[in-house]
C-alpha cells in the first residue's frame, strides 16, 4: 500500500511542474463541489489541484 | 500536517516555492463587476472631498490642492457629498476666489452632478444664456444666475471642453488604479468605461499587458450607442484584457434626483426623475447589439427605469430568440415588487453595489419614503427569487473594497451608525452569498466562469490571502479584515507592508 502511494507521488513529481504550493491554509473555493481546502498547487498561471483527498 | 497537505507537497520539486500559511484564509481573487477605472485612477491623484463635511473644509481642500498645480491643469473629481454638511448644494462662489486661474470641475460622488468654477465656465463658454440640454439640467439660483452646478447630461457642456487626458496622465491614473485594486484583493474588474473615448483604459491596459506590467484582468465596456464601433473593432480578447460588452444608461441617480420612479419623489411631488435615453433608442441599440452576440449592460436605478429596461430585455429576447446572453442591469437599485421575479424569469443579472446601500441608506427614505426602501438594494429578495446577483463597487463612486462591500451586504449598517441591526435588515444576506457575488457569480457575469471565480483545478490562480477567516468572524468585524497578499495568474502582485499583517 505504502509503495503504491509512493509510486503515485513520484509520478506526480515527474509529470508536473509545481511553481507554488500553499499548505496549512483555510481555503474557501467558491466551488460548491469542493467548498473548502487546506492546500493548493499552482503550476504556471493555473491551479493544478485544490480538492480534498 | 494532514493528508491534503502531504498530497500537495508531493508535487514539490527543487524549484517549487512552498508557502505555509499557518491557517490563514484564502478566497478566489475578488472580481469587481462595476468600476470606472480611468476616472477612479485620476481621483487617486486629485483632491479628495469624499469626507469633507463642511463647506469650509470643501473650500480649504480645493484651495490647497490648487497650489500644487501648474498653469493650465484642471482640478477634477473630488467626489463630494453634500449630505455630509446638511444638504446645501455647493456653488461656484465657494471656490472661485481660491481658484481664479485654475479651472475646476468637481463631481458629486455619484457622478450625476458636478460643480464648475468661474474659470471652467469661461473656458467652456457657458453663461446665463446657455440652453439646457435634454437629459440634464443647468442649475441656476433664484435670480437666474449660474450656480456652477450641472446635472447629468448638462455636465457634458463642460466635460466636452476639457482637454483629453495626456498619455502621461492616463499612464499615472492607470498605474494608480491597478495598484489600488490589487491592494484591495481585486484581481479582475469590469471597467464600464473601458472603451469610452473620454476615459478609456483599454489602450493603456494593452500597453501594460504587452510590457508584462498588467496586474488585474479587465473586461472593458464600450458605450451602448457605439455598438457599431465594437462590431468593427478587432477582437483581441484574452484572459487579461477582454472586450465584447456594452454599457448604456436609462436614468440618473437617486442622490441627484435623476433616478426615474413610477411614483413621484417623496420630497418633491412634481419630480419623477430623468430619463437619459428614450426606450426606443435603447431598444434599437440593444436588439442590434444582441444580434451580434455583444454583451449588454444597462444602468438603471429608479423602479420605473428598471421596469423599462426589463421590458426592453424581454422584447429583445423575443425578437432575437433564446440564447445565453446574460443581459445585465447595472445597479438594479430600486425595484417594483412585481419586477423582482422577472430577473430570473428573463435571465437578467443584477449587477449591484452593496456599499451604496449603507451610504444611501442614510437618507434614501427622505427621498423615496418608507415603502419603496423595502425593495431597495433587495439582495435577499432577488437571490430568493433565483436571480443571479453579482457585486461591484462603482468605484470611484464608492471604495473598490470587496471586503467593505461584503460587510455592507451582510450587515447593512449605514455609514452614520444609525442602523446597527441593518437598514432594511430583511435584505441582509449571508457572507457566503456575498463572497459568491464577488467571485464565481462575477465570473459568470463576464462569461468567464470556465476560467476563474472558483479555486478549482484548471482555473486561473487568482486568489487573495486575508488576515481572518471572514466566514467565521462576527460580520461587523469584516470591515477591519486586511488583505495580506494578492496573486494573479500565480504571481504575487500585492503584499501588505504593514508589519502587523505578516
Amino acid at each position: 500500500m505504502i509503495a503504491i502511494i509512493c509510486i503515485a507521488l513520484s509520478c506526480n513529481r515527474d509529470k508536473i511542474k509545481a511553481d507554488l504550493i500553499i499548505v496549512n491554509a483555510s481555503i474557501w473555493t467558491s466551488d460548491d463541489l469542493n467548498p473548502n481546502a487546506e492546500a493548493m498547487v499552482i503550476s504556471g498561471d493555473r491551479i493544478l489541484w485544490s480538492e480534498r483527498m | 500536517m494532514v493528508g491534503e497537505n502531504v498530497k500537495a507537497l508531493s508535487y514539490k520539486n527543487e524549484d517549487t516555492e512552498v508557502l505555509d500559511l499557518k491557517g490563514k484564509f484564502i478566497t478566489p481573487g475578488f472580481i469587481d463587476s462595476h468600476v470606472h477605472l480611468m476616472t477612479g485612477g485620476r481621483s487617486l491623484l486629485n483632491v479628495d472631498l469624499r469626507d469633507a463635511n463642511t463647506p469650509e473644509e470643501f473650500s480649504r481642500r480645493v484651495g490647497n490642492f490648487a497650489k500644487t498645480l501648474e498653469l493650465g491643469d484642471w482640478i477634477m473629481e473630488g467626489n463630494w457629498d453634500h449630505t455630509l454638511w446638511g444638504g446645501e448644494l455647493p456653488k461656484k462662489e465657494w471656490i472661485d476666489s481660491i481658484t481664479p486661474n485654475t479651472p475646476v470641475l468637481l463631481f458629486r460622488l455619484d457622478w450625476h452632478m458636478a460643480l464648475a468654477n468661474s474659470a471652467a465656465l469661461k473656458f467652456a463658454g457657458i453663461d446665463n444664456k446657455t440652453l439646457d440640454v435634454i437629459g440634464g439640467e443647468i442649475i441656476k439660483d433664484s435670480n437666474g444666475q449660474l450656480t456652477g452646478l450641472f446635472k447629468d447630461n448638462a455636465m457634458n457642456l463642460v466635460l466636452d471642453k476639457i482637454p483629453a487626458m495626456t498619455p502621461k496622465q492616463k499612464d499615472l491614473a492607470f498605474s494608480a488604479a491597478q495598484n489600488y485594486f490589487v491592494s484591495n484583493g481585486v484581481t479582475s474588474v469590469h471597467d464600464v468605461d473601458g472603451l469610452n473615448k473620454d476615459f478609456e483604459s483599454y489602450s493603456v491596459a494593452r500597453k501594460y499587458l504587452d510590457n508584462n506590467d498588467l496586474k488585474v484582468r479587465i473586461y472593458a465596456a464600450t458605450p451602448l450607442n457605439e455598438w457599431r464601433k465594437l462590431r468593427d473593432m478587432k477582437d483581441e480578447s484574452d484572459e487579461w484584457l477582454k472586450t465584447g460588452c456594452l454599457k448604456g444608461f436609462v436614468d440618473g441617480s437617486l442622490g441627484s434626483h435623476t433616478a426615474v420612479f413610477h411614483d413621484h419623489y417623496s420630497d418633491n411631488h412634481s419630480d419623477h426623475g430623468l430619463f437619459i435615453n428614450t426606450s426606443d433608442s435603447l431598444y434599437s441599440w440593444i436588439v442590434n447589439a444582441d444580434k451580434l452576440g455583444q454583451h449588454v449592460f444597462v444602468h438603471a436605478i429608479g423602479d420605473s427605469a428598471n421596469h423599462v429596461v426589463l421590458d426592453i430585455f424581454e422584447k429583445a429576447t423575443k425578437e432575437n430568440g433564446r440564447k445565453d446572453r446574460r443581459f445585465r442591469i447595472e445597479h438594479a437599485q430600486h425595484l417594483l415588487p412585481d419586477d423582482i421575479p422577472r430577473f430570473s424569469q428573463l435571465g437578467v443579472i443584477g449587477s449591484m453595489q452593496p456599499y451604496h446601500a449603507i451610504d444611501d441608506g442614510r437618507w434614501a427614505e427622505d427621498y423615496i419614503g418608507s415603502e419603496r426602501i423595502k425593495t431597495s438594494y433587495a439582495f435577499k429578495a432577488l437571490l430568493e427569487a433565483d436571480a443571479t446577483v453579482t457585486f461591484g463597487s462603482d468605484w470611484a463612486v464608492a471604495p473598490a473594497s470587496p471586503l467593505l462591500g461584503i460587510y455592507a451586504a451582510v450587515t447593512r449598517r449605514t455609514l452614520d451608525g444609525k442602523n446597527p441591526n441593518g437598514w432594511v435588515p430583511e435584505e441582509k444576506i449571508t457572507i457566503e452569498a456575498a463572497l459568491k457575488a464577488y467571485t464565481s457569480t462575477a465570473a459568470f457575469a463576464s462569461f468567464d466562469d470556465d476560467i476563474k471565480g472558483t479555486l478549482s483545478s484548471g482555473k486561473l490562480a487568482d486568489f487573495v490571502i486575508l488576515s481572518d477567516n471572514i466566514t467565521q468572524i462576527d460580520p461587523v468585524k469584516i470591515k477591519d479584515v486586511k488583505v495580506l497578499r494578492t496573486y494573479v495568474g500565480g504571481k504575487q502582485v500585492f503584499t501588505s507592508t504593514s508589519p502587523n499583517d505578516r
